[in-house]
């Protein structure tokens, strides 16, 4: 039996007077792979924020595993691993210690060891002990994406998690979240720009334009996008883009 | 003008933008303005009868005054140079074809711009300070010539003497000290009370400590006092430097610290006092040498543990302002400056009260951070 991982119920969202979000609504179910798809600047990053308690919309709701992010933040927040961006890591920590630091913020007792072996995978356990800003942007993501599996998260949310990891990191990575999809443990949110992503892995895809979403993909239908062949899907998401600016 | 240095036109198309977008906030703009200066309006008020007494002193010690608003204007100019000139290397324009002569002139100006307008805002100041302590204008003139002066000395040399470091590009925790490899990983928030320290110590690369040195080693000489007497000052010195440093070390890491872990179920009391307990633990225990210095210096005992007393109710409303308000993901400054108005204010009226309105100031702040 599968259930909601994520509902997000027509949220708006704004920075001073510009709205960067008009009412987006989604469903993601446990055992899917919902990727979010759009160009720069149209309210990915800010959807996903949302998501994670870090921008409060200015209208709508969002419900992690049916606990509403606004009214019940720390029960939402329990069931949540959200990706922070490379950047946002704290420079003068090590690994070990960010990953100890946000086991204890999720009140875990133990640091889960399959994100421990996960990291080993990853080559990740030679960077435990040095300080973040020492690290590469790949060796930050590869963190990044660690820190977000911490705790069985019932939702998994990953804001171009794929940036700067090798092709190798990244397949593993990849693995290892069809894994956790195929045993129906989580959802995964993810905004990327990898169609590729899109085409393999994702149960479902949206398109958001100008702060709403405009066009979903269902499993049937990207199946259908892959078995036609390269391009296609490209081809669909300018295609959508196209009509929606034409019709605007 | 501008369009021949492109440098220049970019620096003031982003300070422009950056007014228009305060155009936006204006309310906000507005009342923040009106808080400080109703808040230096009043602390004007409070001290006005003893503005003369001020201004004579300072003329009294002049050398004393020349030489910290020197000393101060050389490491302020020197150290911004330094981050200027690795700005420009790393700047969106650095691959432009920038001529050396324009790249120089857009360092100057935004090395000297801000000393520049803080001596602006001191002239405003002493010049409010001498018509409302109703002071000779002769005397506040004097002193503002001594501070522009001194200004314009400390900053030549401060330009003169900045080289381009290399140690400036290089991570912030090459100074933290290492780490000891170990073989597990326990959910833990040590770390996170380790952080604010850490920050201190990344801070104090060898070319910021050279200030802490400097100053009281000239106001050692200028005292004329002993061997002993020299280095108690310089100790207290570096001791108020590395107190101030750790109370703002508190203030960035839990702006950071909060950012990262806002997805986390973290409960505000257990990532406050993971934050804070040792930044706090540190600021006691040298709180308290720092005064036992003062005391071998011959202040007075209770004066010193006055002293350190109020020192300690600053930190603990610091801190908790900046926690609390990280945390709810607000900007504290306002609320800072209005809380030690306040302090001020009640201190002049009522000597030793600021220290339990400090107190309730605090818990009034992390009450409403734990509902947060």
């Amino acid at each position: 039996m599968t259930s909601i991982a994520l509902e997000i119920r027509d949220v708006h969202a704004r920075y001073g007077k510009l709205e960067v979000l008009r009412g987006v609504s989604l469903q993601l179910r446990t055992g899917q792979w919902f990727c979010l798809l759009g160009p720069n600047g149209v309210g990915k990053s800010t959807l996903l924020h949302c998501v994670a308690g870090r921008i409060v919309p200015s209208a709508g709701d969002i419900l992690v595993c049916g606990h509403s992010v606004r009214t019940q933040p720390v029960d939402a927040k329990r069931k949540l691993g959200f990706g922070c961006a490379p950047e946002q890591l704290p420079a003068l920590l090590t690994g070990r210690q960010c990953l100890e630091v946000y086991a204890n913020a999720k009140g875990l007792e133990h640091i889960d060891p399959e994100v421990v072996e996960l990291g080993e995978a990853l080559k990740f356990s030679g960077y435990l002990d040095r300080f973040v800003d020492t690290y590469s942007l790949g060796t930050r993501q590869k963190l990044c994406v660690l820190l977000a599996l911490l705790g069985e998260p019932a939702l998994i949310v990953l804001d171009e998690a794929f940036n700067g990891l090798d092709p190798g990191s990244a397949l593993i990575v990849k693995r290892h979240l069809q894994q956790r999809l195929a045993a129906n443990r989580c959802g995964v949110l993810l905004a990327t720009h990898s169609l590729d992503i899109v085409e393999h892995y994702a149960d479902k895809a949206a398109l958001l334009l100008d702060g709403r979403i405009v066009k979903e993909w269902n499993d049937s239908e990207i199946c259908a996008i892959r078995e036609q062949g390269s391009d296609t899907f490209e081809e669909a998401l300018a295609g959508t883009a196209a009509e929606f600016v034409s019709r605007s | 003008m501008l369009r021949r240095h492109p440098l220049l036109l970019a620096e003031w198309l982003a300070a422009r933008n950056l007014l228009r977008r305060a155009k936006a906030h204006s309310a906000v703009v507005l009342v923040a303005s009106f808080g400080v200066l109703g808040a230096l309006a009043v602390l004007l008020l409070t001290f006005a009868p003893r503005f003369d007494a001020l201004f004579n002193g300072l003329l009294d010690y002049r050398v004393l005054t020349i030489a910290a608003v020197a000393i101060y204007a050389a490491f302020a100019v020197g150290g911004r140079r330094q981050r200027a000139e690795i700005h420009y290397t790393q700047f969106w324009l650095a691959a432009a074809p920038v001529r050396q002569y324009s790249r120089t002139l857009a360092i100057l100006v935004v090395t000297l711009l801000p000393l520049a307008v803080q001596l602006l805002g001191v002239c405003v100041l002493f010049a409010a300070m001498g018509i409302v302590g109703n002071v000779d204008a002769m005397v506040v003139g004097e002193t503002l010539l001594w501070v522009a002066a001194a200004t314009a000395i400390g900053a030549a040399v401060g330009w003169w003497s900045a080289r381009r470091s290399r140690a400036d590009v290089l991570e912030g925790s090459r100074y933290v000290g290492g780490v000891k490899a170990r073989s597990e990983t326990i959910p833990s928030t040590a770390a996170l009370s380790g952080w604010p320290l850490a920050q201190v110590r990344a801070w104090g690369r060898p070319e910021n400590l050279r200030i802490l040195v400097l100053i009281p080693a000239l106001f050692a000489v200028q005292a004329g006092s002993s061997a002993l007497h020299g280095l108690s000052v310089i100790a207290i010195w570096i001791l108020g430097g590395y107190l101030g440093g750790l109370l703002t070390a508190v203030s960035q890491t839990a702006r950071s610290a909060s950012d990262w872990l806002r997805s986390t179920p973290l409960p505000f009391a257990q990532f406050a006092w993971a934050l804070t307990r040792k930044a706090l633990l540190y600021q006691v225990v040298w709180t308290a040498i720092a005064a036992a210095l003062m005391v071998s210096l011959g202040a007075p005992l209770q004066s010193a543990l006055y002293v350190g007393a109020l020192w300690l109710t600053i930190v603990v409303l610091s801190c908790s302002i900046a926690v609390a308000d990280s945390y709810r993901s607000r900007t504290p400054h306002v609320r800072m400056i209005l809380s030690f108005a306040t302090l001020v204010v009640v201190e002049v009226r009522a000597h030793g009260w600021s220290i339990p309105i400090a107190a309730l100031l605090a818990a009034w702040q992390l009450r409403a951070g734990a509902k947060t």
